[in-house]
C-alpha cells in the first residue's frame, strides 16, 4: 500500500459519481430561497428566531433526509449499484461456535449468513402476528448489528440491502448501503408491500404487495378465498384437493436498484397455485427473466409468470428441486429433500454421488460442500440444530454456528444466506 | 447578480462541474445525494461573493470542506468514538492483488468519517502540504497531523488487507 494507491483509489472512486446537468438552477434557486429567509430575519428579533428555523431545515435536512431527491423535483436518484460477480472472499470459512445468536460473520465459500432475524408472536385486534427482529451483516466489521426494520433482504455480494420499516406492509423500500450503513435511497410503491428479493445479478427488486400484514395468522379466519378444486398433478394424479389459507397479497413491483424507481404495479391472482402460507413472496427464476412463486406444497411445480404478472411457462431446463440448496453452482449435482440423512444426486443421471448426516440442504459453499442444518449430538432433537459445512461426500462436516436450543421457541434466531 | 454575472456563473459551474462533483462524492463518502446538496449549497454560498471572488473554484471547495465538516458535527458526532468499537481481524493474507486492494481500499474509505476522508483527500489527492490543509480546515497543523494518523489507523482497522498502510509511508 503506497500513497500512490491511495491517490489512485480516490481517483477510481470519484469517477462514479453521475454530475447532473441543472446545478446551476439548483444553485441559484436554493439562493432565493436563502436569500427570502434572510431578509425574514432582518425584519425583527422575533422574526430572527423564525429565519433560523426556515433555514436549519433548508441548509441541514437534505443531507439527512430520508427522501430521495428525485421525489423534490430533483433528477433521478442514482444508486451505484453493479451486477454481481462472484469474487474468491479473503477467509473460505468464517464460523462463531461461540455465540447463539451469532455475533461474527458467519460464512463458508460462496456464501455468508448475510443476516439473521429473531421472531416472537404478539396478538393484535385479536390475531396473533410474527414479529422479527433483525440483526444484519457489518461486511467491515464482520459483526451484526441489530436494526430496527421489519424486514431485509442482503443483495448478491453484500453490498446492497433492500430493507422495509416495521409494520409490514410498507409504502416505500430502502436501499440500504452496507459499507455507510445508512440508506442511499427510498422508493415509493402505492400498494404496501411486505417482502423483497433480488435479481439475482442483484440489480432488481421484486416487491411483493399485500393488503395487510403478511405475517398476519390467517389459519382461524373463515373463509374461502379461492374456488375449490382437484389439484392434480401428471406425477400424483390421486392427489387431494388442497385446501389454501388465504391471503392478502395483491402482485408485485419490479424496481431499478440503480435509479431506485418501481416500475408498474402487477396484480396477480392469489388463487393460480395452492398454498399453505400466509406469506407467498415472490421470487426470481434462476437467470432474472421471470418471477418465480415458490411451491410449498409437496409434488407441486413453482409458479412462474412474465414480469408484467401473466403466468407463464418454466423456463427451459427448469428442475424443480426439493431443497433450500437447489442445483450446484456448475449445474452438475442436485440437493436433495430435507430429512436425515440427506442426499445428493447427480443431475443427469438421478445416481446419490453422496449422503450427509444432516437434517436440510440450504446452500452450496461450491461444487463440493454444502450448508447445511444439523443437528446437535445424536440428533436426538431435530429442533436442536444449527448451521454446518459439510462435503457432497458428508465427510468433514464443520460447525459453522452454534446449535440452537429449540428452534420452535420464541427469540430462535434464523439465518438468511446470500451469495457472497 | 444580473443577467452577465448568472451567465458567467452558469459557464463557471458548466466548466468546473464535473471536478467539483468528484470532489463532493469523495468528501459524502460515495454517496450521489448528499454530493449534490453539498455542492449546490457552496456553489449558493458562492454566488453572493461572485464578483468578487479571484478564485471562485477555490471558494467551492473550501465551502464544501468546511460545510462537509460542520454539518458532520451537528448531526454524526457520535461516529467518531466508533473506532475503538471495530473488533480484531486476522492478518491480511497475502496474494490480495492491486486492484482489489482498491476496492478494500475504496470501502474502508467511505466508513472513515467526513473530517478523515478531507484530510486525506486534501493531503493524499490534491496533494497539499500540511499547513496548506489546516488553513483550507480552518484547524491547526497538529489536528491535521493527528487525524491523518487517525483515519489511516482506522483504515488498518476497517480493512485488515490494508495493514501494511503506514503513516511515514505516506506522509514522507
Amino acid at each position: 500500500m503506497t500513497p500512490r494507491m491511495l491517490k489512485q483509489t480516490l481517483e477510481e472512486w470519484s469517477r462514479e459519481v453521475h454530475v447532473p446537468g441543472d446545478l446551476a438552477d439548483r444553485a441559484l434557486r436554493r439562493r432565493s430561497r436563502l436569500r427570502l429567509t434572510r431578509f425574514a430575519g432582518a425584519v425583527s428579533c422575533a422574526a430572527v428566531v423564525a429565519a433560523v428555523a426556515l433555514l436549519v431545515p433548508l441548509v441541514v435536512v437534505p443531507l439527512f433526509t430520508a427522501e430521495p431527491i428525485s421525489q423534490v423535483g430533483g433528477p433521478p436518484v442514482v444508486v451505484p449499484v453493479q451486477p454481481y460477480r462472484q469474487t474468491t472472499p479473503a477467509e473460505d470459512v468464517l464460523a462463531d461456535t461461540g455465540n447463539s445468536p451469532p455475533k461474527t460473520m458467519i460464512a463458508a465459500g460462496g456464501v455468508a449468513v448475510s443476516a439473521y432475524y429473531t421472531w416472537r408472536s404478539r396478538t393484535a385486534a385479536g390475531r396473533k402476528v410474527l414479529d422479527r427482529t433483525w440483526y444484519l451483516l457489518d461486511p467491515a466489521t464482520k459483526s451484526y448489528e441489530k436494526t430496527e426494520w421489519g424486514w431485509t433482504e442482503v443483495a448478491p455480494g453484500l453490498r446492497w440491502a433492500a430493507v422495509l420499516e416495521k409494520d409490514l406492509p410498507v409504502r416505500r423500500i430502502g436501499i440500504f448501503d452496507m459499507e455507510a450503513r445508512q440508506v442511499r435511497a427510498w422508493v415509493p410503491v402505492d400498494h404496501p408491500v411486505g417482502g423483497v428479493a433480488w435479481s439475482p445479478d442483484g440489480t432488481r427488486l421484486l416487491a411483493t404487495a399485500y393488503d395487510e400484514s403478511p405475517d398476519l395468522d390467517r389459519t382461524s379466519v373463515v373463509e374461502r378465498q379461492c374456488p375449490s378444486r382437484v389439484a392434480a398433478t401428471p406425477e400424483d394424479p390421486r392427489h387431494p384437493p388442497f385446501q389454501t389459507i388465504s391471503t392478502s397479497r395483491t402482485g408485485f413491483y419490479v424496481v431499478d436498484a440503480a435509479t431506485a424507481t418501481a416500475g408498474d404495479f402487477h396484480a396477480v391472482d392469489p388463487c393460480w397455485t395452492d398454498n399453505s402460507n400466509v406469506r407467498r413472496d415472490f421470487g426470481w427464476s434462476d437467470d432474472g427473466a421471470l418471477v418465480r412463486e415458490a411451491s410449498n406444497v409437496w409434488k407441486r411445480p413453482d409458479a412462474f409468470y412474465d414480469l408484467e404478472g401473466r403466468p407463464h411457462d418454466a423456463p427451459s431446463g427448469y428442475v424443480a428441486t426439493e431443497s433450500k440448496a437447489g442445483v450446484s453452482p456448475g449445474g452438475t449435482l442436485l440437493a436433495g429433500p430435507d430429512g436425515m440423512p440427506t442426499k445428493v444426486t447427480e443431475l443427469s443421471t438421478g445416481e446419490i454421488v453422496g449422503r450427509q448426516q444432516v437434517l436440510q440442504l440450504l446452500a452450496w459453499a461450491d461444487d463440493h460442500r454444502l450448508v447445511a442444518l444439523g443437528c446437535a449430538g445424536t440428533c436426538g432433537n431435530e429442533f436442536h440444530n444449527g448451521l454446518v459445512l459439510v462435503g457432497v461426500d458428508g465427510e468433514n462436516a464443520v460447525p459453522l454456528s452454534e446449535y440452537r436450543k429449540n428452534t420452535q421457541k420464541p427469540e430462535a434466531w434464523e439465518p438468511v444466506l446470500t451469495p457472497r | 447578480m444580473d443577467a452577465a454575472e448568472e451567465r458567467r456563473f452558469r459557464e463557471f459551474v458548466s466548466a468546473r462541474a464535473p471536478a467539483l462533483m468528484r470532489l463532493a462524492y469523495l468528501l459524502t463518502g460515495g454517496d450521489q445525494h448528499s454530493a449534490e446538496d453539498l455542492l449546490q449549497t457552496a456553489l449558493a454560498k458562492v454566488i453572493t461573493r461572485w464578483g468578487r471572488l479571484d478564485e471562485p473554484e477555490a471558494y467551492v471547495r473550501q465551502v464544501m470542506y468546511r460545510q462537509q465538516i460542520s454539518w458532520w458535527r451537528l448531526a454524526w458526532r457520535q461516529r467518531e468514538t466508533s473506532v475503538a468499537d471495530v473488533p480484531e481481524h486476522p492478518a491480511g493474507r497475502a496474494g490480495t492483488d492491486e486492484a482489489e486492494l482498491r476496492m478494500i481500499l475504496r470501502r474502508a474509505l467511505a466508513r472513515l468519517t467526513p473530517r478523515q476522508r478531507a484530510v486525506l483527500v486534501l493531503r493524499y489527492l490534491e496533494d497539499l502540504p500540511e499547513d496548506q490543509v489546516a488553513q483550507v480546515l480552518g484547524c491547526s497543523v497538529g489536528t491535521v497531523r493527528s487525524t491523518a494518523h487517525r483515519s489511516l489507523a482506522r483504515l488498518r482497522t476497517t480493512a485488515p488487507e490494508l495493514a501494511d498502510l503506514r503513516l511515514s509511508e505516506v506522509i514522507s
